[in-house]
């Protein structure tokens, strides 16, 4: 094989994997359509599933325009210099020159990003990038269903996909950024930056979305809308895992030239580590959730996740025995937040921020207890316990609860963030949709109109939609 | 600290483990027992999940009774665990000559777990006879 050749291979190894990475991630997509979908009512079906879908379209879009070059140009902003753009003069430092590159490779308008037979690279990495950013307003998008206007959910979907979580990435999840080189931040599956970010931005919005209608009782006690289709839910959930390893996996870094995979960091890991170590994390999750939550479907199937989000950010360090005995503490403390976040008047249908902001908290904070000392670069420090507090606690309040509260209290001056109590009442398909999820069946409305009165099990549950249009 | 590393250079270099608590057996061991507890216990807990967990059940102990001799009976296929494979390693027999009589060595053991886990799932299954309708009764629902 000639040199060229062979120097070709190590590029097409790296195109062809983040390629493949990037194109099961999006399964965690068709995990999160069908996890929303399966708990949504049953006049909410299309209308949940649609709102998701859109996710792809507002954020893909918007990371083209500028959430790609919002990665790039803010790693150093503000602690350690300014935002890189065309106006910045690459010759101020070594630093700057090498971030420059990747910033004028970031452009709409840069020739890396079209076709290019001189960048094989920028292109999947933009791919890549752009998945973890729909991830993470899909985590937004199921703690918002049944009461959100479409076009709210897209504005809050391209600031938090686009803007804030990709803030979070430059700073703490790219080897230029101050939370890595002034704090020795480590976050290897982006614990605190994707999850925490996403969860506490849920949490901001969902503080001025207000609870579904008969949500609560006059007392102010939560009363159970349980998911239309638990199977679909359980079924998404499965998809989100598989979708999982694939982004811990295009969370390897492997380069033409390297002679090891490495983190983001830098770091020396392996990719088998990161099969393990999910696959023990999943299975700890499922067992601390079903414990803690005595087998309820929902919050056991949610632990796996739980589990993975927990030990995320030093997933590429842990020793297997220590990710069993963490994710299950994580999963085994999921459900319990849920409940004192419902309890607490919120009502967060798909258990948001419990899942994916505590735990992404917790993940990242523990990673400065568990793998503290890891040493990361020459003039880093390394990991340690207050550099992943603060690092974790930026992130989760500055970029994550306080724009979602704030853009979110912004749409509701303007009577833009929830649709009206009759199109609740009524349900989103007809009202955004025009058409039924399940038109050829007796929907649960149809149901309540000839009983009237009690579930058939007994169990008092939450008005209906007729009922509440009597009331 | 869990880093067996004190420097980027030796971290970077490292051809080997690369784990925390890498340096400290010790640790891992006890993270292992308390995996395997957690594992355990999840097994346990399966059992009465819904009957309020939180109280002890009365088959306790037949619960973990079970555990152990499913645990027992596992670790009697381990190389070496059980007596009579201990004596098989001595063996200077070929093994063609051997073949027969390795199976019934190690067998017995797991079929004891295996079998007195069936018990147990009968047992708890075992329910009161259901009593047959009064006739009067019967007489109403034809």
């Amino acid at each position: 094989m000639s040199p060229e050749a062979q120097e070709f291979l190590g590029t097409f190894a790296s195109e062809t994997f983040y390629y493949w990475a990037s194109v099961f991630m999006l399964l965690i997509h068709a995990g999160f359509l069908a996890y929303e979908g399966g708990a949504s009512r049953t006049k909410n079906v299309l209308a949940t599933m649609v709102k998701n879908l859109l996710t792809l379209a507002s954020v893909g879009l918007a990371f083209f325009f500028f959430g790609w070059w919002v990665y790039n140009a803010f790693p150093l902003f503000p602690v350690t210099g300014g935002i890189l753009g065309p106006w910045t003069n690459p010759e101020q430092s070594e630093t700057i020159q090498s971030a420059m590159e990747l910033v004028e490779a970031s452009y709409p308008w840069s020739p890396a990003l079209a076709p290019n037979t001189g960048d094989h690279l920028t292109g999947v990495f933009f791919f890549a990038f752009a998945l973890f950013a729909m991830t993470t307003a899909s985590i937004l998008s199921g703690a918002l269903i049944e009461r959100v206007k479409v076009g709210a959910y897209l504005v809050l979907s391209v600031v938090l996909g686009a803007f804030t979580w990709v803030v979070g990435a430059a700073w703490g999840w790219n080897p230029f950024g101050w939370f890595v080189t002034n704090l020795g931040y480590h976050d290897f599956g982006c614990s605190a930056i994707v999850h925490g970010i996403s969860g506490f931005f849920a949490l901001g919005v969902l503080i001025n979305l207000g609870p579904r209608v008969g949500k609560y009782d006059e007392a102010g006690n939560p009363r159970p809308i349980l998911p239309h289709n638990l199977p679909l839910t359980m079924v998404g959930l499965m998809l989100i895992f598989v979708g999982f390893y694939a982004f811990l996996a295009a969370c390897v870094i492997f380069l033409p030239g390297y002679t090891g995979e490495t983190t983001i960091y830098g770091t020396p890991m392996t990719l088998a580590s990161i099969g393990v170590n999910t696959t023990l994390a999943l299975a700890a999750g499922l067992v601390g959730a079903y414990i803690s939550s005595k087998s309820e479907p929902f919050f056991t199937i949610s632990g796996g996740l739980a589990g993975i989000i927990t030990v995320g950010a030093g997933l590429d360090l842990y020793h297997p025995a220590l990710v069993i005995v963490l994710a299950f503490a994580g999963a085994f403390l999921m459900p319990k937040v849920i409940v004192a976040i419902e309890k607490a008047g919120i009502d967060d249908a798909v258990g948001a921020v419990g899942v994916h902001g505590v735990c992404g908290l917790l993940g990242a904070v523990l990673t400065g207890i568990f793998a503290a000392g890891y040493p990361q670069g020459a003039d880093i420090p390394p990991i340690n316990f207050v550099g992943q507090l603060i690092g974790a606690l930026v992130s989760v309040v500055l970029l994550g609860f306080i724009p979602g509260y704030g853009v979110s209290w912004l749409l509701k001056r303007f009577n833009l963030l929830r649709v009206s109590r009759e199109e609740e009442v009524m349900g989103l398909d007809i009202a955004d949709l025009g058409i039924e999820g399940y038109p050829e069946y007796p929907t649960m409305t149809l149901i309540s109109n000839i009983t009237k009165g009690v579930g058939g099990n007994g169990i008092s549950q939450a008005p209906t939609s007729s009922e509440l249009a009597m009331d | 600290m869990s880093s067996p590393f004190s420097t980027f250079e030796e971290f970077s270099a490292a051809k080997g483990p690369i784990y925390t608590f890498a340096n400290s057996p010790g640790v891992i061991t006890f993270l292992i027992l308390l995996s395997a507890l957690i594992s355990l216990y999840f097994l346990y807990a399966s059992f009465g999940m819904k009957n309020e967990f939180a109280k002890p059940t009365d088959e306790t102990g037949a619960i973990a009774l079970l555990i152990a001799t499913g645990v027992s009976a596992l670790l009697s296929l381990v190389p070496g665990y059980s007596p009579s494979q201990r004596l098989e390693a001595n063996d200077l027999r070929p093994t063609a000559a051997r073949a027969h009589v390795s199976p019934r060595a190690t067998l017995p053991g797991v079929l004891m777990g295996l079998v007195s886990m069936t018990g147990l799932a009968t047992g708890r299954n075992r329910q009161r006879p259901r009593r047959r309708p009064a006739r009067s009764m019967r007489r109403r629902q034809g």
